[in-house]
């Protein structure tokens, strides 16, 4: 199966403290990865490492077979174009109303109206339930309904790759759903590898191929679901 | 080492040229692309900063002009000055502090609203929500205002012209009894081509550098709500200085 991303010897570190240490791991086309971590922080960095929003300080990423050039502006704008990613510094453009937030890259990158777009997302806007709140600006809506247009916003891309930050914390008990509505619709095709970082059991059970269990900032394990949750009963 | 310490201490004006160089190569590599969305922000840019401040940039453009005639006709006799009124007036308010005044409005109405709003892009994560949809954030939030501030503080600058000499006229029609095309002739017969050329030059350097300067220190904020009012208060300063130092420039080449 072909290969999204590839972490190569990847280490990250600020000033003494080491996060992260010789990271070896692959991500392929239509792979469910779900990370586990003791330390929160640990994962955060190298969430944020393979969308390319950090640099490593040690090893070498490659997404598609190609080495992350971090230098090239429009490299590092054309895969964000290819990728969803959620964590929890994550924020809606306050000046922009919801409609707009979810438009704003279609209408950007394609030259399109708004109106014309709002055909094309209509589905998404009902899967997220956000008909009523399309026109606010996201001062004046509620932190659950913010968590379902960031979702959205995502679900608008076709991206390669998703990679999300513990993704049970934007949606509470009876908004889980809405979660694995995001799932789905990116992984409709087939083509797109997840990196979720997660403690939520149910999460794993329902979504994960593979566990990655990071300890000390160093892979420990990589096991199927069934061993993994076995291990944790 | 001394050298270094001593050379980021001026730093700042090569910070600034490569900001605003990077904006103006952003202009011309991604002319055309998000045109819906550019053009959009353009016209509330100039909306923000010509059109709101209409008003208050007429009344202080009447009160400006007068005020340059008082204190001409304080001066100086009245007698068989009328005929110059205009002269004086083309020399002081469209050559020297006309652009100077509009420029200023332009800081304190729109600079520092501009810094204020990227800092809090920058604190909020507005910024890396743009760059995570695929937006280089020069592109969206510094090459519309950059246009539509220059295109704006030009409309100004040619408003609190033509308000000033409209003030200037009141007053020395009140005070002297002038007619309105004596004064107009006035004004004609002294100001050339080049004034207005070089209006226009200092109005366009001028938004150029409130931009660049506000943009630069709304973007250096980071991630920390506590630079923000330092911030706000040091693109004020550091753009009045600018101003000085541009008009002074420019004024020295076109008209020494």
């Amino acid at each position: 199966m072909k290969n999204i991303l590839e972490c190569r010897g990847i280490g990250y570190e600020i000033g003494k403290n080491v996060f992260l240490e010789d990271i070896n791991f692959t991500l392929s086309v239509g792979q469910n990865v779900v990370l586990f971590s003791e330390s929160d922080q640990a994962a955060s960095f190298l969430l944020q490492i393979c969308s390319t929003l950090i640099k490593p300080t040690k090893g070498s990423l490659f997404i598609e077979g190609l080495e992350v050039n971090y230098d090239d502006q429009e490299e590092f704008l054309n895969r964000k174009r290819r990728l969803a990613f959620v964590d929890k510094k994550s924020t809606l453009i306050q000046n922009l109303s919801v409609l707009e937030n979810i438009a704003l890259a279609t209408i950007y990158h394609e030259n399109i109206s708004l109106e014309e777009i709002q055909i094309q997302l209509d589905p998404i806007i009902e899967m997220f339930s956000l008909k009523n709140i399309l026109h606010l600006r996201p001062a004046v809506i509620e932190s659950a309904a913010k968590s379902r247009v960031l979702y959205a916003i995502e679900a608008v891309k076709e991206p390669v790759m998703a990679i999300f930050d513990r993704p049970e914390n934007d949606f509470n008990e009876n908004d889980r759903y809405y979660l694995f509505n995001i799932l789905h619709k990116l992984n409709e095709n087939r083509n797109c590898g997840f990196i979720i970082y997660t403690r939520s059991r149910s999460l794993i059970e329902k979504w994960a191929d593979e566990i990655i269990v990071l300890q000390d900032g160093l892979i420990t394990q990589r096991v199927d679901k069934d061993s993994f949750l076995l291990s944790r009963k | 080492m001394i050298i270094i310490s001593v050379f980021k201490k001026f730093d700042y004006p090569f910070l600034l040229s490569a900001f605003f160089y990077r904006i103006l190569k952003t202009v011309f590599i991604k002319a055309g692309q998000g045109r819906r969305v550019i053009r959009k922000i353009i016209v509330q840019q100039i909306y923000f900063t010509a059109v709101e401040v209409l008003l208050l940039l007429g009344i202080i453009g009447v009160i400006f002009g007068a005020l340059v005639i008082i204190q001409i006709l304080a001066q100086l006799s009245r007698v068989g000055i009328s005929e110059a009124l205009g002269q004086f007036l083309v020399v002081i308010v469209i050559r020297e502090l006309g652009p100077l005044i509009a420029a200023v409005i332009v800081i304190l109405y729109s600079g520092t609203a501009m810094a204020t709003e990227v800092g809090y892009m920058t604190v909020l994560g507005d910024i890396r929500a743009i760059t995570m949809r695929g937006i280089d954030p020069i592109h969206f939030v510094a090459v519309p205002r950059l246009i539509g501030t220059t295109i704006a503080m030009v409309c100004l600058l040619i408003y609190f012209d033509v308000v000033a000499l409209l003030g200037g006229f009141i007053v020395s029609w009140l005070l002297t009894g002038i007619p309105f095309y004596t004064f107009i002739m006035g004004v004609a017969a002294s100001i050339g081509a080049s004034d207005i050329i070089i209006g226009f030059i200092k109005a366009i350097f001028f938004a150029a550098i409130i931009v660049v300067i506000c943009l630069y220190r709304g973007f250096q904020v980071g991630g920390e709500i506590t630079r923000l009012p330092r911030a706000i208060s040091k693109s004020a300063m550091d753009c009045f200085l600018g101003l000085l130092v541009i008009n002074l420039i420019i004024s020295g080449i076109f008209y020494l």
